[in-house]
């Protein structure tokens, strides 16, 4: 579980989250939607340490985290996978090599057990003739889903998301989507910034609607699409519908 | 005069000779300096304020006075400097402070070299290694340097090349380096031009060759 008390954070003059409450409860799959600029990516952020907050509280279970604390983040990233835009895979190794950095230097994993888990993991993401690639060799639908297995191999108990399928090309957004969906039917605890409405409405458990850095609707998914609360939201769902 | 009177393979041995010694020079000075750039660049991008501040001194220090006077600095001043501090007097072996002068300054534009690559690796790259658990050395270790050190081949090689060139200053202080020498081959013969064009050529020789090979390694490592 990961909740956030009256968290702050602004980027110079901009305040990019003003005063958010928001809980990710264990099991749930939360889509974070609203307008560019609006802080999606900066709650995202923000919540695992690549932002540090101006204020507010973060927790993560019952600990309160401090990112600056090396323990806390340490213990912070044993539970997420982080999932970018530009999927960030390493150039300089293969996919194999990706895959088995973390939980060979991190959780000093045996090397025979840590192959195994990729090959597992790569079947499940379609990729197990990519063992060997490079990243430059791959689509950018395969090196998104290279990208989620290199975060599995960690086993995170919460996959964070941010704009997963905005840097792929229309025809290559669903088989990231699929995989995505596969770690919901599991029952993978997840936060997902995205614009893919459909795939927010099939499978999020709740839809949180930002604006201007303050969470103007948090609903339910047929209720938010169907019968939004707040009029902002349904201007918002006004423009992007077509 | 001649000109076969000068173009003997003697010379031209005599010149090889020389060109060796500025070729081991600067060899010896780019492995340095390439040691003392990352230390420095470590120092400049550390945490730790006063480490910056030394790092930043050392950097402009270098960057903002010529090489000669460096060359110069070793070799009359810092003797002057020793015999103050200990009262006994130095003598300085002039390849030592032509080598050891001439790494300070590479050190220097290494340095930077490093840093701006270090800094140009996207900051992508760091936050995936982040949310992996990696710790910012293992990031460093993993991650960054290896992607640094590919784009690095360029730029370090260029200041070896510079490096070669740079050793003539070293005649001044008498170490007799290519240029020295074709200078006294001039002396002996009254005659500056052939000798100039000859150590010209040992100079592009080691330049071309030095850059054809660079070039050959830095296709083979770039993905
Ligand atoms: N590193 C940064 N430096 C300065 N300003 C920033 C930075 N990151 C975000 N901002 C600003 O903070 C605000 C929120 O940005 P954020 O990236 O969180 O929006 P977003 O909802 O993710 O938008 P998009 O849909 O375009 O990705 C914006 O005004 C943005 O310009
Ligand atoms: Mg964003």
């Amino acid at each position: 579980m990961i909740k956030a008390l009256n968290l702050t954070k602004k980027f110079g003059s901009t305040i990019a989250l003003e005063n958010i409450d928001f809980t990710l409860h264990d099991g749930e799959v939360v889509c974070l939607i609203g307008p560019s600029g609006s802080g999606k990516s900066t709650l995202c952020r923000t919540l695992c340490g690549l932002e540090i907050a101006d204020m507010g509280e973060i927790y993560y279970d019952e600990r309160k985290i401090d990112f600056t604390n090396d323990a806390d983040s340490a213990y912070v990233y044993s539970k997420i996978g982080f999932v970018f835009q530009h999927f960030h895979l390493f150039p300089h190794l293969t996919v194999k090599q990706n895959m088995l950095l973390a939980p060979l230097k991190v959780l000093k994993e045996n090397p025979d057990d840590a192959l195994k888990k990729a090959k597992e993991l790569l079947a499940k993401v379609g990729l197990s003739d990519k063992l060997e690639s490079y990243p430059s060799e791959l689509s950018g639908g395969q090196k998104q889903r290279a990208a989620i297995a290199r975060s599995l191999m960690m086993e995170p108990q919460i996959m964070l998301f941010d704009e997963p399928t905005s840097a792929l090309d229309p025809e290559m957004v669903k088989e990231v989507l699929t995989v995505m969906k596969d770690l919901c039917d599991r029952g993978m605890t997840m936060l997902i910034v995205t614009h893919e409405m459909n795939f927010a409405r099939k499978v999020a458990n709740r839809i949180v609607f930002l604006e201007g850095g303050h969470i103007i609707e948090e609903n339910d998914p047929e209720n938010f699409f169907l019968h939004p609360k707040m009029p902002r939201t349904q201007q918002f769902l006004d423009k992007i519908q077509y | 005069m001649n000109i076969q009177v000068i173009l003997t393979a003697e010379n031209f041995a005599i010149l090889f000779k020389a060109a060796l010694i500025s070729l081991s020079i600067a060899l010896v000075s780019a492995l340095l300096g390439a040691l003392i750039g990352i230390v420095i660049a470590f120092f400049k991008l550390s945490q730790n304020r006063f480490l910056k501040i030394i790092g930043n001194i050392y950097v402009e220090l270098i960057r903002g006075t010529p090489m000669l006077l460096q060359i110069l600095f070793f070799f009359l001043g810092f003797p002057v400097l020793y015999q103050m501090i200990t009262g006994s007097y130095l003598r300085v072996n002039i390849y030592i402070c032509g080598i050891v002068a001439m790494s300070v300054n590479s050190g220097a534009y290494c340095a930077e070299l490093i840093r701006s690559q270090i800094i140009n690796i996207d900051k992508g790259q760091f936050e995936a290694g982040k949310t992996l658990g990696l710790s910012r050395k293992q990031i460093m270790r993993y991650i960054i340097l290896p992607q640094a050190m590919r784009r690095l081949i360029a730029p370090f090689v260029s200041e070896f090349i510079m490096l070669i060139k740079d050793s003539s200053l070293l005649g001044t202080i008498g170490v007799v380096e290519l240029l020295q020498q074709a200078r006294l081959l001039g002396t002996t013969y009254y005659n500056y031009l052939i000798p100039l064009l000859m150590a010209s050529a040992y100079y592009l020789l080691m330049t071309i060759c030095i850059s054809y090979i660079a070039n050959k390694l830095e296709r083979k490592l770039t993905i």
